[in-house]
């Protein structure tokens, strides 16, 4: 009765093959969905290591010691330039990587924790590199410059160097008159002449010259009779 | 050609059953008891859904064959596929179950009284039939691990492989099953006397 049972059902599984014209699916198909999800895994890692990148290239190029000059506390200051959008980003592609790694054929064969330490290792050496090799300021650059909506979800730290009123400054080096005076083309394309006063370059080795991108903080010359900013800090971009 | 066969490996059976389907017989005539007795286990007993689920499972298996991996056991791979299949249907059905149907006669008691170690022998119906009752009060992601050492009789690779948790995973769940059964078993000292 049981052999019986057997055989039906056997006989029933190569019926329905041979009724269904149910083939093997080719082996490459396989191959393939494998790669997939490797690939995946790996475009999601360099994600997380380009949006940790940011972040890291947020906090180090923040400019600590101005948001005082702006009326702001820390909180609100932090709060403001915080880059929520890599934050998301990078959690997002966190779950996709564990996701399609966990899909892989051997993904499981790894334990959770070792697989976490070893990724997390690559994706910070990675996001490093990406900060020290200047990556991260290039995406940051060309998204401001090339995405419109980016710079409504980003801080830009051009914003706080356009704030003259409050002694900020920043722009282009147009030309240098003398030691005491230059010029200077802003972030919204104004000339200034600047003049020096008591002057301190952070750091004492930089050197002033034509095409440079610089921020100072000083304060507008009132009365003056054309736009000039008497400045006392000067720092390289 | 049968008694040929049955001297293959499986793997030998999967190379000749993607040449020739009516090799794929002797795969489905091998597995169809340990897999069906798999099925009701896990499932709760759905005992009239269970050639059902054991025809798509062959059927899915026939389907990917090629995507098997000669480096695993064909039996951790097919227990995989069952595995996942049957879930699929309860989840289909709307069905969780809530404890896995251990049979006493399946669950290797010799086994046990090594894994932890006991003083006493487990031999007698009343306790198996009250180690049972233990069993079945463990908590479900240990069931899955107890059922397939216990009643499948599979070691921590297989497991791992057929629960797609990596080794260390598979050691720890045994580890603390085996805790809590010992634990329990100490505690009710008299009914497994």
């Amino acid at each position: 009765m049981q052999e019986e049972n057997n055989k039906d059902i056997s006989k029933k599984v190569l019926d329905k093959i041979e009724c269904d014209k149910i083939c093997p699916t080719a082996k490459w198909c396989f191959v393939c969905k494998n790669y997939a999800f490797w690939v995946v895994a790996i475009l999601s890692g360099l994600i997380v290591s380009l949006a940790l990148s940011l972040m890291v290239f947020f906090f180090m190029d923040q400019d600590w010691g101005v948001y005082q000059l702006q009326g702001e506390n820390i909180a609100s200051h932090i709060l403001v330039f915080t880059p929520y959008l890599w934050i998301i980003v990078f959690l997002l592609f966190i779950l996709l990587i564990v996701y399609s790694f966990n899909k892989t054929k051997e993904g499981y064969k790894i334990s959770h924790l070792k697989s976490a330490e070893i990724g997390a290792l690559i994706i910070i050496v990675v996001a490093l590199a990406c900060v020290f090799a200047g990556i991260s300021a290039i995406i940051d650059d060309s998204f401001h410059k090339r995405l419109p909506m980016y710079n409504s979800v980003i801080f830009d730290k051009h914003s706080t160097w356009n704030d003259p009123q409050n002694g900020l400054l920043g722009g282009e080096v147009t030309g240098v008159e003398n030691s005491e005076r230059f010029f200077l083309k802003d972030f919204k394309n104004k000339n200034w002449n600047v003049e020096k006063e008591n002057l301190i370059i952070i750091p004492e080795t930089f050197i002033l010259k034509t095409g440079e991108k610089i921020k100072m903080i000083g304060r507008i010359c009132n009365p003056c009779p054309v736009r000039t900013f008497i400045v006392n800090t000067i720092k390289p971009w | 050609m049968e008694e040929n066969i049955i001297e293959k490996s499986d793997q030998e059976l999967v190379r000749l059953s993607l040449k020739n389907k009516e090799f794929y017989g002797f795969l489905i005539q091998k597995y169809q008891d340990k897999l069906k007795r798999y099925i009701l286990r896990i499932s709760g007993g759905v005992y009239n859904d269970a050639d059902d689920i054991l025809q798509d499972v062959f059927i899915k298996v026939y389907k990917n064959l090629n995507d098997y991996d000669p480096s695993l056991k064909f039996s951790s791979w097919i227990y995989r596929i069952t595995h996942n299949e049957t879930i699929s249907f309860l989840r289909k059905i709307n069905r969780k179950p809530t404890t896995y149907n251990f049979e006493i006669d399946a669950v290797k008691v010799k086994t046990i009284e090594e894994d932890l170690t006991l003083d006493q022998k487990l031999d007698n119906a009343k306790v198996k039939e009250n180690l049972l009752k233990i069993i079945s009060n463990l908590d479900k992601k240990y069931q899955d691990v107890v059922l397939l050492r216990y009643s499948e009789d599979k070691d921590y690779q297989e497991i791992s492989d057929i629960l797609k948790k990596p080794q260390g995973t598979v050691a720890t769940l045994l580890r603390q099953a085996k805790s809590q059964l010992k634990e329990e078993i100490v505690k009710n000292k008299h009914l497994f006397s």
